[in-house]
């Protein structure tokens, strides 16, 4: 996507602007009718020309802007906002999943309630919200607590106008509750008992030279994954001193610590007992730390009866290894130390993220990476006792209406809470989900809400960052914004409070925006004018630095944190249940998008299926191989997992991905003190089943084998090992104009799958299913190649390698095609032409990267799903073979757009979709005619190595070799 | 159709035939021509003909194969220059394979052409007598005009088994 | 008397041309219901797409491909006897050539569906032939399945022209003893033959250049076709050694055939006169040679492989064939290509039908196992060890094999009672020397 794109979209904006409004109010019926093809086309449609709309991604609290690309009025592409300050232009895979959500076929049509026969059947919206408002009012009469609102995280005038809803009815504050499963409550807990401050910090890892993640998996779920990613990525790609270095401290290496250097392998909450030893080594006097924060000493008083044997044995690792840690921190600085995380949520969640946030600093941290004050507390979720409150209130009757506004208790709470059996004794549940879940399944009134990228809205994500969101489309079915229909209901209640001045919600937004408009612009003349300025470009952003605070230690609240953890209770027969949230499943609310199913998770590299990850020890011992079912029980339940081995795991413990209902089913109901679920508290019997499944893994063997494909280099061994390819049979063919060329960096790349996401998205590629799946017939152009190690049973060593067409000069598919089906084209890409393949399938079996993909049936894309579809791209038919073409439409674009304003194409103006998408920028695209284009000069470093490059097929991709620094004694 | 008039002898022994083929060489016959169930080299020695002119319409196609190779494979690399796995346009190691397999092709099929001549022209009734016995178990020796008394004598003295003029 | 006259030998033949049997039926029965299922087999690929396979990256070539080899491999043999022991003027082969040179033709014609059957838009394989069209898109002359498409054609043709000019006298004396449709038949493949001295003079002369030209073209199609591997930078594949390997395996499998085909027919039709164990002694030999010729080829390639370094992938490759997944296929291959054929450095095992029949159709399994031992197992276990994955056949494909087996042999039994399966006129030849040499006459009617 280049400028002058947004050039036209700004000069059409206003009228897009106002049409998607109107559509946002106006009936149903107006609003499908514009998805009829233009007889006369407006100016802002042009056919074949694409438009770009800024919007918000709400998929998760961290709020990152999004561009959406729009064709013919259909939105076919979800890509970061460059100028948004959190993403900065990239998005997360589940971001860009989230367009599928827009066009599920399983999509409420419109509103519906249930029959007399226990069945949903469509209603008209006026009925819907008259059968609503008489529900409130007669609620109403009862008395404060019997309307409850259950919703997301809605930092924004969606949350404010449920707020105003709830407060016109009367209601309470604590009557709306939020639900967000994977917020770090215990880390807001614990600021405010050390600083006073109930926030959650704001990180700039950017700053940072140490990071520690406490099982906080900050490049995937936790908090905000893309900008923090973002951050990681700026310190690393570099050799030495400079770069940025990770530790994960947890019972499982999750992908996170797979960008790791280091894993302290602490036993399931005994990451506790490592920061407490690292305060305790840090504030040691006789370790004389150099210019540690003043309160170090008094602290020294509290951790110094702490033994450090005792400490070590509670972490399940050496005092050794603790120490070679605190040393590190010690010397590199500054430093972060993140935690807690879902994975290490456990009942003692509180206390690790004082302790954290105390060694923070003491290392002087706060200020610098770890920031305070920027946390705007727009709609800060409630605590898990909170929910349970709802669910007690609910089961005891004393709710009479429940409005669910996405948030699915019954699909999203452990099943020890019983939300189910909650639910069935509310008798008017109110749903606005816009598809199928636990939860609709069991309310009485669905009021299907918008999709994001069909509504107006906001979200804060922090301080000085506001979101806006604005309809791209006009809505594919009968629905409507949830916030609007809270909206026309509370206009038909007979209570004055409820009737609002605000008739439409984009009033209701643009009202709100003052005071964002006053701290972005000062004087703001034309609010409205205003307003639609920040949409088109996707927000206000304003400078909060005045609002950061350094907090200031209450150093009697320290000590509660800072006393000896319990012994731990597993052991035996007993493992730790390491329940972890993955980047495709996060807290399960994408479950159903066939993107985020179909593509292998990056570590195990299964597919379609939840896994049980069990070390080979356990392997061993249980007799078990990847596949086998295993039997797993806790004290909440019991659930059969297939098996998969994985060595990245403590021989303690088992791991479990979240975001299904596996793992909520065999949570135990436990709370760490601030309120918050403890994920991470199970144990867990496992045993055969004695069955075995046919796993959808995409690894054939996860070693190298000694191959050595890929390199690593450290400050003593800077450049990668290059084979000696001087003699050339053939001059290398011309590319008189361009000859495009990738450079990833595997130092950077932390296998979030974003770039795998884009892929699917702008190529079309088909989502195939599970069963093709387990027979290896997965259709991704771009795969994460995850090797464990270099041998079987040697020394686990996690290298991630995204593996795509590498576009070779010398391919050795291309000769082997007896139709000209391949070839070499002028700008060095390996053409594939679809409507020439015969489907010999030579040209897979030649190719050493295997990454041509073959149509072995016809694909299906579902109803609507097929408006997702890129015209920019042909859906290739069965029998062909396909493969990564450098997303040779984007390149064409950005060659057409150069063209038409007579300039030369500018280095990074063109993306493929992947390089486009990656958080982290590890991929970076370009001309490598141009020397001084930055895949040149990437090219160039001593880090660069090519896959395989003995085959001398002289790829176009240069991988940049993982740095890998021997640990410092 | 009659055959032009002469003297058919029919031999059982491949030697009495060729015995008899000769005999009636010596004695001036220039057109004795015979039809045997095989290609029995001694009959075949007897009556010794000049070659076959096989081989002047079999080589020439088996050169035409050749060139028709080498120009298919290099002219159509030619029109459309598509460059695959960085290999030259006119890379002749492969097209040697195709030129190969077109000069077998082609030269074959001209023999069979050139069989299909000499099949014809060595089976007109007119330039033998028909006698279904010749594809099966007897030889037959024809001498064409001449005096048929002397060769009838000669035939005899051969063994042949019957002797018949005809025409 | 010691030799059959030219009557009787007439007679032996067109014995075999008789009203066939039940047991003829019923094994025409079996043929064609094999033949039969297994296309409806691949209908379902043509309807629904190859995922009716068990192929997957990296296998995208499995049994089909290997059928495709093991047929062209067949088909060489019929070429191998009647051309080049015909240059060798190796006089065995005279009773025996015809029926070589009719499996020749009808395993070419297997062989040939293969690389159609297995292609993902096979409605489009007329695309793999050079002609003129509007996309003024012609054929890839580098790709080894071009140069497939050129060396199968022609030796189906060469093959075919071979077989029915050889047929043309038999035919002639068939034809004059025949009546009705048999009658018609043979009077169009006589090709208007009479015999006479100046047809054999053409005949014999051109008959030396089919053969001439047939010899290197039965060495270059089975070239080819290893080249269609060779040439690919796949460990295992990718070996120079290739060409006269195929060929070696192409011929001790299609001798291996000749023999299992001509045991029971020799039986059936009561050739033991004509076919006589001379000749199976000569066939064992050239198997005994080829067997040698392949367990060497298979020594080389494994010493070869174990030349490079520890981590190689070609070596590991063939570490992984002895001692992975597929490692039964490589020893059963083993087993019955090199270890099987030894038995006929005996003089009695040569000389026991069942023994020679037992050898050959394990040879004949042995050899398929070697085509899908070189095409899955290296592909199987290509240079990233991530995309490693077992391929195993489905049932689809298993049925497409069958199916082969099916429609070689209903060709074969057909031909058989079309077209002689001796040559009569070669024959007596030899007939006549012999008679000759024993200095006894041939009374026409014994």
């Amino acid at each position: 996507m280049s400028d002058d794109r947004r050039g036209l979209g700004r000069r059409t904006f206003l009228k897009a602007a106002a049409v998607a409004s109107a559509a946002a109010g106006c009936s149903p019926k107006a609003a499908t009718q514009k998805l009829i093809p233009y007889l006369i086309p407006p100016d802002e449609g042009v056919p074949g020309t694409p438009l770009f709309y800024r919007t918000v991604c709400r998929e998760c609290p961290a709020g990152c802007g999004v561009t959406a690309r729009t064709r013919e009025g259909r939105a076919v592409k979800l890509e970061g906002n460059p100028e948004d300050p959190i993403g900065r232009g990239a998005l997360c895979a589940r971001g860009q999943a989230s367009l599928q959500a827009l066009y599920h076929p399983d999509r409420f049509k419109g509103p519906m309630r249930r029959g007399p026969g226990g069945k949903l059947a469509p209603i008209t919206w006026d009925e819907a919200e008259d059968s609503l408002g008489q529900a409130l009012v007669a609620a109403r009469a009862k008395g404060p607590g019997h309307v409850r609102l259950l919703s997301r995280s809605e930092p924004g005038s969606a949350g404010a106008l449920q707020k105003a809803f709830l407060r016109s009815l009367g209601a309470r504050e604590e009557d709306r509750v939020v639900l967000e499963p994977f917020d770090p409550a215990p880390l807001r807990a614990a600021g405010e008992v050390l600083f006073g401050r109930a926030e959650l910090p704001v990180l700039d890892l950017a700053a940072a030279r140490t990071v520690v993640a406490f099982g906080a998996d900050f490049l995937e779920t936790w908090i905000s994954p893309v900008e923090y990613a973002r951050q990681f990525a700026s310190g690393r790609g570099r050799v030495g001193e400079e770069r940025t270095r990770l530790t994960w401290v947890g019972p499982r290496l999750s992908l996170t610590g797979a960008s790791a250097d280091g894993w302290l392998r602490a036993r399931a909450g005994g990451e506790l007992a490592v920061a407490l030893g690292l305060l305790r080594w840090l504030t040691d006097p006789k370790n004389a730390v150099p210019d540690l924060a003043p309160e170090a000493r008094a602290l020294f008083a509290r951790v110094e009866p702490l033994q450090a044997a005792d400490l070590a044995a509670r972490a399940g690792v050496t005092w050794a290894e603790v120490e070679r840690l605190a040393r590190e921190l010690a010397r590199r600085r500054p430093s972060a130390l993140l935690g807690p995380g879902p994975a290490s949520q456990g009942t003692r969640a509180t206390q690790l993220a004082g302790v954290v946030l105390l060694v923070n600093l003491v290392l002087g941290n706060l200020g610098r990476t770890v920031l305070y004050g920027l946390d705007p507390r727009e709609d800060v979720p409630s605590s898990f006792q909170e929910v349970e409150g709802l669910l007690a209130a609910m089961s005891a009757g004393k709710v009479d209406v429940l409005l669910v506004a996405h948030a699915d208790p019954a699909g999203a709470l452990p099943a020890a809470l019983g939300p189910e059996a909650a639910l069935g004794k509310v008798p008017l549940v109110v749903s606005f989900a816009s598809r199928p879940d636990a939860t609709t399944d069991r309310a009485h009134l669905v009021l299907p809400d918008h999709h994001t990228l069909e509504t107006f809205g906001d979200a804060v994500p922090r301080r000085g960052v506001v979101n806006t969101a604005q309809p791209v489309m006009t809505p594919l079915a009968d629905t409507r914004s949830a916030s609007q229909v809270l909206l026309e209901v509370a206009g038909k209640l007979p209570i004055e409070a409820a009737h609002f001045q605000w008739s439409d919600f984009y009033d209701y937004v643009q009202a709100r925006a003052e005071p964002y408009a006053a701290a972005a612009l000062g004087t703001v003349p034309d609010l409205a004018l205003a307003q639609r300025d920040a949409q088109q470009r996707g927000g206000w952003w304003f400078d909060a630095a005045r609002e950061r605070v350094t907090p200031s230690l209450t150093l009697a609240a320290a000590g509660a944190f800072l006393s000896l953890p319990p012994a731990p209770v597993s052991g035996g027969a007993q493992l730790d249940l390491a329940v972890f949230p993955t980047a495709l499943r996060g807290d399960g609310r994408g479950a159903d998008l066939p993107w985020l199913r179909e593509i292998p998770d990056a570590l195990s590299s299964v597919s379609w299926s939840p896994w049980l990850e069990v070390s080979p020890a356990t392997a061993a011992r249980l007799g078990v191989r990847s596949g086998d079912l295993l039997a797993v029980s806790t004290t909440a339940g019991r659930v059969e997992l297939p098996a998969y081995v994985y060595p990245g795991i403590r021989d303690d413990a088992v791991g479990l991905p979240l975001g299904g209902p596996e793992a909520l089913s065999l949570l135990p109901n436990a709370k760490d003190g601030s309120g918050a679920f403890a994920f991470a508290s199970a144990t867990a019997t496992v045993a055969r089943a004695g069955k075995r499944v046919r796993l959808p893994l995409l690894e054939g063997s996860p070693y190298q084998h000694g191959r050595a494909i890929t390199q690593t280099v450290s400050a003593t061994a800077p450049a990668a090992r290059r084979p000696d390819l001087s003699h050339v049979m053939y001059a290398e063919p011309k590319h008189p104009e361009h000859r495009w060329a990738m450079a990833i960096d595997l130092d950077r790349c932390t296998g979030c799958q974003a770039c795998v996401v884009a892929c699917f998205a702008e190529n079309n590629v088909p989502v195939m299913g599970a069963e093709a799946a387990v027979q290896g017939r997965y259709m991704g152009w771009l795969r994460i190649e995850r090797y464990l190690g270099d041998e079987p049973g040697g020394a686990l060593d996690v290298q991630l390698l995204p593996m795509l067409c590498q576009q070779c000069t010398n391919a050795p598919c291309e000769p082997v095609c007896p139709v000209y089906a391949t070839y070499h084209t002028a700008e060095g890409l390996n053409a594939q032409v679809y409507n020439r393949c015969v489907g010999t399938r030579y040209c897979s079996n030649n190719c050493p990267y295997k990454v041509r993909t073959f149509n072995w049936r016809d694909a299906k894309f579902p109803q609507p799903l097929q408006m997702q579809l890129n015209p920019d791209v042909t859906v290739r038919s069965r029998g062909v073979m396909e493969k990564c073409t450098f997303c040779v439409q984007r390149i064409r674009y950005g060659e057409n757009q150069a063209r038409d304003e007579r300039r030369p194409v500018a280095d990074g103006e063109i993306t493929p979709a992947c390089v486009q998408s990656c958080p982290a920028q590890a991929m970076v695209f370009g001309d490598a005619n141009d020397p001084s284009s930055r895949v040149s000069r990437l090219a160039r470093e001593p880090r660069g190595f090519r896959a395989l490059e003995e085959v001398n097929a002289q790829p176009a991709i240069t991988y940049l070799a993982r740095v890998k620094e021997p640990e410092q004694p | 159709m009659t055959p032009e008039q002469g003297v058919l002898g029919t031999f059982v022994r491949p030697g009495d035939a060729a015995r008899a083929v000769r005999a009636l060489k010596a004695k001036g016959h220039r057109d004795v021509r015979v039809a045997m169930p095989a290609p029995f080299p001694e009959v075949v020695a007897a009556v010794g003909k000049p070659r076959s002119f096989v081989d002047y319409i079999t080589l020439p196609g088996a050169l035409a194969g050749l060139v028709g190779g080498l120009l298919l494979t290099i002219l159509t690399s030619l029109a459309w220059r598509l460059v695959t796995g960085g290999k030259p346009i006119v890379s002749l190691p492969p097209f040697v394979v195709i030129t190969f397999e077109l000069t077998v092709l082609i030269g074959s099929l001209a023999n069979l052409v050139a069989l299909g001549f000499g099949i014809g022209r060595g089976g007109r009734p007119k330039h033998f007598p028909v006698h279904e016995r010749f594809n099966g178990d007897v030889i037959g020796v024809f001498a064409a005009g001449g005096d048929p008394g002397s060769v009838e004598e000669v035939l005899r003295e051969s063994g042949a088994e019957e002797v018949t003029r005809v025409g | 008397m010691t030799t059959p006259s030219f009557r009787s030998l007439e007679e032996t033949v067109r014995a075999t041309h008789g009203p066939p049997g039940p047991a003829y039926f019923v094994a025409l029965g079996i043929a064609g219901a094999a033949a039969a299922f297994g296309g409806w087999s691949y209908s379902l690929i043509v309807r629904e797409g190859l995922h009716w396979t068990g192929l997957e990256r990296p296998g995208m070539w499995g049994n089909l491909i290997t059928d495709f080899v093991f047929w062209v491999g067949i088909a060489h043999s019929g070429t191998l006897i009647s051309a080049v022991l015909f240059l060798f003027r190796a006089r065995f082969r005279t009773a025996i050539y015809r029926v070589a040179e009719m499996m020749t033709v009808f395993a070419v014609l297997t062989a040939g569906l293969y690389p159609i059957l297995h292609l993902g838009r096979p409605w489009f394989a007329y695309w793999l032939f050079p002609y003129p069209n509007q996309r003024e898109l012609w054929v890839n002359f580098r790709s080894p399945l071009v140069w497939d498409v050129f060396a199968i054609s022609t030796y189906l043709t060469v093959s075919t022209i071979f077989l029915f000019v050889g047929v043309a006298p038999d035919a002639a004396a068939l034809r004059d003893r025949a009546q009705g449709w048999r009658k018609r038949l043979y009077t169009l493949l006589a090709f208007g033959w009479r015999g006479t001295d100046e047809q054999w003079r053409h005949y014999t002369r051109a008959y030396l250049f089919f053969a001439a030209f047939a010899t290197p073209l039965v060495i270059s199609v089975h070239s080819v076709v290893s080249w269609d591997f060779a040439v690919s930078v796949l460990p295992g594949w990718h070996s120079t050694l290739f060409p006269p390997y195929f060929v070696a395996g192409a011929i001790l499998s299609g001798v291996a055939m000749v023999i299992t085909i001509l045991v029971p027919l020799r039986r059936a039709f009561h050739l033991e006169e004509i076919i006589t164990q001379h000749h199976f002694d000569m066939l064992s030999r050239l198997v005994l040679l080829t067997s040698a010729i392949v367990t060497y080829s298979y020594v080389t390639e494994i010493l070869l492989a174990f030349q490079g370094p520890p981590h190689d992938p070609e070596r590991s490759t063939f570490v992984y064939r002895m001692t992975g997944a597929y490692a039964p296929v490589f020893w059963l291959m083993v087993t019955c290509n090199c270890v099987g054929p030894t038995l006929l450095y005996f003089k009695a095992v040569r000389g026991r039908a069942w023994a020679l029949l037992t050898i050959c159709v394990l040879v004949n399994v042995g050899m398929w196992l070697e085509r899908f031992n070189i095409v899955v197992t290296s592909l199987a276990h290509d240079r990233l060890p991530f995309d490693w994955r077992v391929y195993v056949p489905s049932w689809v494909e298993w049925a497409m094999t069958f199916g082969a087996f099916g429609w070689f042999f209903f060709l074969l039994l057909i031909g058989l009672k079309l077209i002689p399966p001796v040559s009569i006129a070669e024959m007596k030849e030899d007939l006549a020397h012999h008679a000759d040499a024993a200095g006894a006459g041939m009374d026409h009617d014994a």
